[in-house]
């Protein structure tokens, strides 16, 4: 079963989005509130990191969603469109700048599209900021951070469905960026098997991780052979300081 | 916030999953597969390291073509040389193909890395040493015997094949699961050979620990270097060693007693008792009895005295399981051989470090090792050649044809090694059963017509009849039903009279004809038959079918054959309830027997008395009938039926159109049939039984590339794909009960779908993937149900049977035959429910297959084998023989997409011939 993402995930691509294009039809909402879900977390500390307290963040990012829910498709940031990214960014900025569609979102307020944990979002957002961070880099770690997130849960989701959340938990460690120290032999020992068969189902674990990421990343741009360039920028975001 | 160790980023590790981002997109910013060392090898892709050893390093790698699959790719190192081993193994490497074993690891290929490096690809199992598995699912002494001795079954199959292991070891015995099931899987069978090549110029240092790997379990001839004698007898030494490893937790290592006094001296013989969930005191006890016995005769030292064959080995560890005393052939002697470990395993141990080079030749079984006996055709004629009878020199046999238009059976006589049989009779009856007379001079055989059955008796060179008795029973040609006494007086025959409605055993005289009841005098119920009496004329040995069929009994007889004493049963240990036939007395007080083991017919040694259990003696095959001993033992002869089913392909040059190839597909030289074609058309499942029990494989659609799917070791039939081509629906038997179920088509584990085991035949998917459709016998007569793909609850389908389900292509129509006496007719219905209509009378079996243009179905010509491959035009309503075949098509038949090529299964071989075994005892 190595390197075959399964098939629940992800369930929206942004290719079939920008693909449905204009006008705005109900299948093209849904898929785009459904990506605007996975993704809010950046557009909530890019508008945090503008300045706005955590309260009104989070109604300017219900705002914003809306809205752009509700702008026909290709008008707004066109050129943006080869990534979700940028037109995420593209299309925040564009909303937080243009104070007529601000105010007659603010009138309409409270309507909330996205559930959000606002007090979790809080604390990773305090935990993790960094003072020279703008806005603009703040958003890209935010996303990258997201990518990484929805891979390594489907993850660990799919060996749950295998009922090897257990041996997921032992050996989480061993993946890149893990801090597992510990001898192949040892955790052998551990598992009632040899070292052999712990290298393996790691390395499967590592080459279904690496799939996993390749597969988000792919379903957020428009043409496949950008997956590479995208995956750069994203290590750049996170990398720096 | 944490800081990654590797890349120094800072990161918040409160989640869930707790890992540096950055390190986990570098990741996914790698190539897929670093190639080790920057070398590469053809059409493997290197996923992993997964071992070192002596011979090399171990990869799991993925192959990527023709198929994609895990394996295990083992790097030989440099420095031998490379193209006289690739030579050498290209030219064996059809040996090793034909290990096919769910036991072994299958070796697949061998080729040479861009660096010159030669490689094997095998098998990849996922599994744990044996001795570490069991210790750590601590498994009883019982349930490690009992997978060792699975794993002794799978040895034997390698050894029949000319094969040694070499190299055995708990290493290279790994225990993983099958079917959920724990079974072992031997690793590496045939590979120490060529590591082996590698010696002369080594250092000894390398050479031993790491080529020849362990010394410790390595038997005296190969610690000697004695070229000649590195055969199958070496592979049972070394499991000798296993055996004492897994059972008494150590090595028997140097000076070392006998497994049960090592662990009495022992400290850790509590902890290793726990291990085995007993005590120590127990184990010990356990061990030192028969299991001891049977440990020292692995280990003797002259190979001649182990036992003979790892399934000797494993049918006596199945004794010992079964609570009966075990064989232990080197009994007497186990001492002397725990004597000599005492004194020489320390020079065992410099004798491999001295080794120099060690046999590189496949071992070649030698002549006359008993479980290797060769049997060879005798006859071969067109038709059927049944129920041989030696003549007293064993010169000659006597038997029964069907003749070459096979529809007359006449007694023919055949010189062994002559070709043409002298013809003894001619009439129209049907002539069968010959029985030599012990004289020479004449041959007692059936006569059958007239709704009567005669017993005859004709002059071995040929002249008039002579009618002995007329009896009204019908007999089949195939059984044994006379046999003449040891003086030639009386001919005893099976066979029913007014008196005796059950058949019995009568005693005929061959000058008058007068008979009299030998057997059944009391017993009123049950059917006996197969005759034979004792070399010294005194005892009566036939088969009897009561309660239990196969029976085997014995009455004493007087000068006149009258019975003289009461009848009795044989008791046969371990055979309750299987069927046995075909007894042959060797003397008072032993015989052979005919009965199976699993799906093959086995001649054993049996006593007559019930002392030990029968031993083996030689696989006669699962078609085998009649087997007979010459009189001074020293051959055997007995019919094979064959059955070659291939698959073949027929290419067309338009949909419907004309027929432009025809080639065999799939065509070894046993059942090979049933192809399903995937829904690309680049894959064919089939049924075959090239690996002993009848199983699912698959192979690329033009045969080649063959891999075993299923290992329910019994009948496993009619595999269709699912519309995504990713999981393969077949029927199964297990134990008797045949269910739905469903495997990957890339391999695993067997699933079961229905679970009541009521004839649940012929699986296939709905179009749209969500129901598998079956026929079954759960209502009490044949009907069609179906079951929701990932299972649940069957539901029937039709009320007036069903058999044999296809479906349109669009999923419409539901298509499926109602047998009718020897042929089907084929009707149709909604796949949603609706009104049947008949569409076709007289198809073979019954199968159809559905395009958008029409049906492909088979049809017999009346009373001949010739079929015709047809094509019924569903817009025109006519039909159309597309091709003619001069053999009987089974089963179903296939098309492909464009309609271009179908695929049907044909029975190139149905006769039956005479087998002879010389050299048998």
């Amino acid at each position: 079963m190595s390197g075959r993402p399964s098939a629940a995930f992800p369930t929206t691509r942004w290719t079939l989005i920008a693909s449905l294009g204009s006008p705005a039809g109900a299948q093209r909402d849904e898929a785009l509130l459904e990506l605007c879900r996975a993704y809010w977390q950046p557009v909530y500390w890019f508008i945090r990191r503008c300045g706005h307290p955590a309260d009104s963040a989070q109604d300017l990012a219900q705002d914003f969603f809306l809205w752009l829910l509700e702008k026909p498709f290709l008008e707004r940031a066109e050129p943006d469109r080869a990534r979700f990214r940028s037109y995420l960014l593209g299309g925040l900025k564009h909303f937080l700048s243009d104070e007529w569609d601000r105010r007659r979102a603010l009138k309409r307020g409270g309507s909330h599209l996205i559930p959000v944990d606002l007090q979790d979002a809080e604390e990773h957002y305090e935990r993790s900021l960094r003072d020279t961070e703008t806005p603009e880099t703040v958003f890209d770690r935010r996303y990258a951070l997201t990518i990484v997130h929805r891979a390594t849960g489907e993850l660990r989701a799919s060996m749950a469905r295998e009922g090897k959340e257990e041996l997921f938990g032992k050996l989480q460690g061993y993946l890149p960026g893990g801090s597992e120290q510990v001898p192949y032999a040892e955790i052998a020992g551990q598992l009632g098997t040899t070292e052999g068969a712990v290298r393996v189902t790691i390395h499967r674990l590592r080459r279904r991780c690496r799939d996993l990421i390749r597969a988000e990343i792919a379903n957020l741009v428009l043409d496949p052979s950008d997956v590479d360039s995208e995956l750069q920028f994203l290590i750049q975001a996170l990398s720096a300081k | 916030m944490e800081s990654c160790s590797r890349c120094g980023a800072e990161f918040d590790g409160s989640g869930e999953v707790s890992l540096c981002p950055a390190c986990v997109l570098r990741l996914a910013a790698e190539p897929v597969t670093p190639e080790p060392d920057g070398d590469s090898f053809g059409n493997y892709e290197v996923i992993c390291e997964i071992g070192e050893g002596g011979m090399g390093v171990v990869y799991l790698a993925e192959q990527t073509q023709p198929i994609r699959r895990e394996v295990a790719l083992k790097v030989l190192k440099v420095g031998m040389d490379t193209r006289a081993i690739l030579r050498r193994f290209e030219a064996e490497r059809q040996a090793l193909a034909r290990m096919y074993h769910a036991g072994i690891a299958t070796i697949y290929d061998a080729g040479t890395s861009a660096k010159g490096r030669p490689y094997f690809a095998m098998e990849f199992v996922d599994g744990v040493p044996l001795t570490t598995a069991c210790d750590l699912r601590g498994c009883t002494v019982a349930e490690r015997i009992a997978l060792f001795r699975d794993m002794c079954l799978a040895v034997d199959h390698a050894h029949r094949r000319g094969i040694v292991h070499r190299d055995l070891k708990p290493s290279n015995i790994l225990l993983t699961e099958i079917d959920g099931r724990p079974a072992t899987k031997v690793i590496d069978f045939g590979i120490a050979k060529w590591a082996a090549e590698r010696l002369p110029g080594q250092t000894q240092e390398t050479a031993v620990g790491e080529v020849l790997g362990t010394p410790g379990y390595m038997s005296p001839e190969q610690a000697a270097f004695d070229q000649r004698d590195i055969g199958p007898a070496s592979d049972i030494y070394s499991l000798g060693i296993v055996l004492y490893e897994l059972l008494a937790g150590v090595l028997p290592g140097k000076d070392d007693p006998p497994p049960s006094t090592k662990l009495r001296q022992s400290t850790a013989a509590a902890e290793i008792a726990g291990r085995r969930r007993t005590n120590s005191r127990t184990l010990i006890r356990v061990l030192s009895g028969d299991l001891e016995r049977v440990i020292g005769a692995c280990l003797q030292i002259e190979p001649a005295q182990r036992y003979r064959s790892a399934a000797e080995l494993g049918a006596d560890l199945d004794r010992y399981l079964r609570g009966e005393p075990v064989l232990a052939p080197g009994a007497q002697r186990f001492k002397r051989a725990w004597r000599w470990l005492r004194r020489h395993r320390g020079s065992a141990l410099l004798a491999a470090a001295a080794c120099a080079a060690v046999a590189a030749a496949i071992w070649i079984p030698r002549q006359g090792e008993r479980t290797l006996l060769e049997a060879i055709p005798i006859t071969s004629y067109p038709g059927a050649e049944a129920s041989p009878s030696f003549s007293p020199d064993a010169m000659s046999v006597a038997f029964a044809w069907n003749g070459e238009r096979e529809d007359n059976w006449d007694i023919y006589r055949l010189r062994i090694g002559d070709t043409a049989p002298q013809r003894l009779t001619s009439g129209v009856e049907a002539e069968y059963a010959p029985a030599w007379s012990p004289d020479g001079n004449w041959i007692a055989y059936l006569s059958a017509g007239d709704g009567q059955t005669r017993v005859k008796i004709i002059p071995a060179a040929g002249g008039s009849p002579r009618v002995i008795l007329t009896t009204q029973i019908n007999l089949q040609p195939r059984k044994r039903w006379l046999a003449w006494s040891r003086d030639g007086r009386w001919l005893l025959l099976a066979h029913r009279t007014p008196s005796t409605p059950h058949a019995r055993i009568f005693a005929i005289s061959a000058s008058s004809g007068e008979e009299h009841q030998v057997t059944g005098l009391r017993d009123v119920s049950s059917t006996d038959g197969q005759p034979a009496i004792s070399p010294d004329g005194g005892t009566l040995v036939f088969a009897r079918d009561a309660a239990t069929p196969g029976q085997i009994w014995t009455v004493p007889l007087s000068g006149d054959m009258r019975p003289g004493g009461e009848e009795r049963r044989v008791p046969i240990p371990g055979f309750e309830g299987v069927e046995c036939s075909v007894p042959t007395p060797l003397s008072s007080h032993e015989m052979l027997m005919l009965a199976p083991l699993r799906w093959v017919r086995v001649m054993w040694r049996a006593s007559l008395n019930g002392r030990g259990s029968p031993r083996q003696l030689v696989e006669l095959g699962s078609n085998a009938s009649a087997p007979e001993v010459s009189r001074d033992g020293k051959k055997l002869v007995y019919a094979r039926e064959g059955y070659d089913t291939n698959v073949w392909r027929l290419d067309l040059d338009q949909p419907g159109g004309k027929e432009t190839a025809r080639r065999k597909v799939l065509g070894s030289t046993l059942w090979d049939q049933n192809a399903a074609l995937s829904p690309d058309d680049s894959r064919l499942a089939f049924e075959s039984n090239r690996a002993g029990s009848p199983e699912i494989w698959v192979a690329d659609a033009g045969g080649t590339n063959a891999r075993q799917l299923s290992s329910l070791k019994d009948l496993t039939a009619s595999p269709q794909w699912s519309p995504d081509g990713l999981r393969i629906v077949f029927s199964g038997n297990a134990g008797g009960l045949t269910d739905v179920y469903v495997v990957q088509a890339e391999g695993g584990s067997s699933v079961r779908l229905t679970h009541d085991g009521r004839e649940n035949l012929q699986p296939v998917w709905s179009p749209d993937g969500k129901w598998i459709y079956y026929s079954s016998m759960r209502s009490g007569e044949r009907q069609l149900w179906r079951i929701p793909a990932t299972g649940g609850e069957s539901v029937l389908i039709t009320r007036e049977g069903g058999f044999d389900v296809a479906f349109s292509p669009d999923g419409r129509w539901l298509y499926y035959s109602r047998v009718r006496g020897p042929s089907a007719d084929i009707w149709r219905m909604p796949a949603e429910g609706g009104g049947e209509i008949k569409m076709i009378d007289n198809a073979i079996q019954g199968h159809v297959f559905a395009t958008s243009r029409g049906l492909y179905f088979s049809q017999r010509s009346p009373g001949s084998k010739i079929c015709r491959i047809q094509f019924l035009d569903l817009a025109s309503g006519r039909v159309r023989t597309l091709a003619t075949t001069d053999h009987l098509i089974q089963n179903r038949i296939v098309v492909t997409r464009d309609e271009r090529s179908i695929y049907y299964t044909q029975l190139d071989d149905d006769g039956m011939d005479l087998m002879l075994v010389s050299d048998f005892r």
